[in-house]
């Protein structure tokens, strides 16, 4: 937009140049028209050709005409039209007028003075008039448009070449600081294995790299101080509740209270450590899986267990915090191992949601145990609930499953059945919303 | 049996170093991780429960230490942190088991047992050789259904060899898994306590269940 507009300006700023110019030459004629005239009594002196051979030559393109009392009384020999000073417009004794777009002359420069001149003791106005052909000066003005357009291209190529480079060295640091905190928004460590923005920048960038990281270090830490916070309480509320719990001499109505108090921190502090970050890294849910899946041969090694794990892809990516993935997935695989007379299988598919039609990862839980009945299924979900069936304790570990399922946008489905021995058992269910 | 018991709460410490020591396990004590990895450097135990929260060298570092050095001693993690995170890391390391803190006395006994017993290739609590079956949950002996009244020390000596038969066990190596590292070496002792095994396993001198090979040590294997 910039380069048409400075085009234009420059090309009317160079026509209205010209038709100075124009009017000066055209005035310059005159001058030396009044300068030849001459007027004795009545009688008017002026020569068959003047000094201007412009004037004197045919199709010369200029014209010059002298009108006194609307009649011509004298007109070039380069003039090829008959006058009609009726239709020219008349100029005052003194002024000039100089007309380039004129109705009754078209494509043609008119220039008029009205010089008196004294005859027989009165002063009687004369008027002179020069015209030119305003085909030269078309042509001269398309050549310089002509010109400027073509060096305009040029100069506009440079100047967008120039500019592209320039925007691309200004804009290249902010794309890859952009990139930079993508992959700190997912989570993805750079080389040095820490979450942080590298590389360099011009020095007005690194001043946001430095706060970003910053930021970033402090988060991390702080989330590190607050789980090391609540290890260390853990640590130091259950040890001496072992104690306690294994001091013949407390009475017997002091366990209830101890084991109460043993509840309550064990489910205050699995909901504590919960929750993820505003940015979240992502982590490779199947080894995860697989990490888990071994701890489960070793703790239940007696059941001799076979647990067959099946992924599709193998390596499936998800923005959800390491704890808590282990809790969720921890939780659901250890009540099947309980409930489990030999096998369990874990799944991991790709499916398209059927009402969002968007892609979700689904992780299936399946044990050959004894199954939920129907009535207990909803329980199981709920905070605090136990289920007799199971092992104590799942109450707090299917809870803490709920909590992280609300927490991730996910869905919990539980498929059991009771109906027939062989048949029986039950499939959990966690699906995974793609982001 | 010979354990090594890593806690750093010495009220825990005493409370289950006197429960080992009640159900005939020989104890080995060490209230921080530095201790640990020196006790596990000198001896050699059956098996080992271990702290994860301890201070100057933490339980996961002297787990890795231990598989790092060749030790496959079954060890059960003690710990308070209950997160599936910390049970997997510390299963992961190299642990068998883990007890959650605060644990009932008698899981942890039955947890132990349990390790030691897979360690030597036994499924079953109950250990047979012949007619002589001994349980090591209930710590009671029995020949042809007859429950034998054995000492402390004379459970010990006929556990470790039952839970190794058909092996050449030296004195040395009964020693060690049957004292802990405090009591005074004297290999005549073991000598009195397998005279007595015998006389109370085979009164009548016909099954002779423990051989005694001369400058070697004893095997115990099933009488026809």
């Amino acid at each position: 937009m910039l380069l048409p507009s400075l085009a234009f300006t420059v090309s009317t700023a160079f026509k209205d140049s010209l038709l100075k110019a124009k009017q000066t030459e055209l005035e310059s004629m005159a001058y030396a028209l009044i300068a030849t005239f001459e007027m004795d009594g009545s009688q008017i002196n002026m020569p068959f050709n003047v000094f201007d051979d412009r004037l004197n030559m045919p199709q010369s393109g200029y014209q010059a005409f002298i009108v006194l009392n609307q009649t011509v009384v004298w007109q070039s020999t380069s003039s090829t039209l008959q006058p009609t000073p009726l239709t020219y417009p008349s100029a005052k004794t003194g002024e000039q007028i100089f007309a380039d777009e004129l109705t009754s002359l078209p494509d043609t420069f008119l220039f008029t003075f009205t010089a008196e001149f004294e005859s027989e003791n009165q002063f009687i106005p004369i008027k002179f008039y020069l015209l030119e052909d305003q085909g030269a000066f078309h042509r001269e003005l398309a050549t310089f448009n002509q010109s400027l357009f073509r060096n305009g291209v040029w100069v506009a190529l440079l100047i967008s070449g120039l500019l592209l480079l320039s925007l691309l060295s200004v804009v290249s640091p902010v794309k890859h600081l952009v990139s930079q905190l993508s992959k700190a928004a997912k989570g993805t460590p750079n080389q040095d294995g820490v979450v942080s923005l590298s590389g360099a920048y011009p020095k007005e960038l690194n001043a946001v790299k430095d706060s970003v990281n910053a930021l970033l270090l402090s988060e991390s830490q702080q989330r590190t101080r607050f789980k090391h916070a609540l290890q260390d309480l853990a640590h130091s509320l259950k040890t001496p509740l072992s104690v306690l719990q294994g001091d013949e001499t407390i009475p017997e109505s002091s366990k209830a209270p101890i084991l109460q108090i043993d509840q309550i921190i064990q489910r205050q502090l699995s909901r504590s450590v919960l929750g993820k970050a505003g940015w979240q890294q992502h982590i490779d849910v199947c080894e995860l899986l697989q990490k888990i899946i071994d701890s489960m041969h070793k703790i239940y090694r007696d059941k001799g267990l076979s647990i067959n794990f099946r992924a599709i892809p193998e390596v499936f990516l998800y923005p959800i915090d390491t704890t808590d993935a282990y809790e969720l997935f921890g939780n659901i695989l250890d009540n099947a191992c309980k409930a489990a007379r030999s096998k369990l299988t874990v799944t991991v598919t790709r499916q398209a949601d059927s009402q969002t039609h968007s892609q979700m990862h689904i992780i299936s839980i399946s044990d050959d145990g004894p199954g939920i009945p129907e009535a207990m299924q909803t329980d199981m979900l709920t905070r605090g609930k136990r289920l007799d069936t199971y092992h104590q304790g799942h109450g707090i570990g299917l809870a803490t499953v709920s909590d992280l399922v609300e927490l991730y946008g996910a869905t919990l489905q539980v498929h059991s059945s009771t109906s027939h021995e062989k048949s029986s058992g039950t499939t959990i269910s966690v699906c995974l919303p793609n982001k | 049996m010979r354990v090594l018991l890593v806690e750093d709460d010495s009220q825990l410490l005493i409370q289950l170093d006197q429960l080992l020591q009640s159900h005939g396990f020989s104890v080995d004590l060490a209230d921080d991780g530095e201790k640990a990895q020196f006790l596990l450097n000198e001896y050699t135990y059956d098996a080992i429960l271990l702290d994860l929260g301890l201070p100057k060298i933490d339980g996961v570092s002297v787990l890795k230490f231990a598989r790092a050095q060749g030790i496959s001693t079954p060890v059960l993690i003690l710990t308070a942190r209950d997160t599936w995170e910390q049970k997997v890391l510390g299963l992961d390391a190299g642990a068998d088991d883990y007890l959650t803190k605060p644990f009932h006395q008698q899981e942890l006994l039955a947890r132990v047992n349990a390790l030691i017993r897979r360690s030597t290739g036994h499924a079953s609590a109950e250990l047979s050789c012949g007619p002589i079956h001994l349980h090591m949950t209930q710590q009671r002996v029995k020949v042809a259904d007859e429950v034998l009244d054995l000492t402390a020390y004379e459970y010990k000596v006929l556990e470790y060899l039952m839970l190794n038969p058909q092996k050449v066990v030296s004195k040395t190596e009964l020693t060690e898994h049957i004292y802990d590292q405090d009591f005074d070496l004297d290999s005549n002792v073991i000598e009195v306590f397998v005279g007595r095994l015998r006389k109370k396993l085979d009164p009548d001198n016909t099954l002779k269940p423990i051989e005694t090979l001369r400058g070697r040590g004893y095997r115990l294997f099933s009488p026809a």
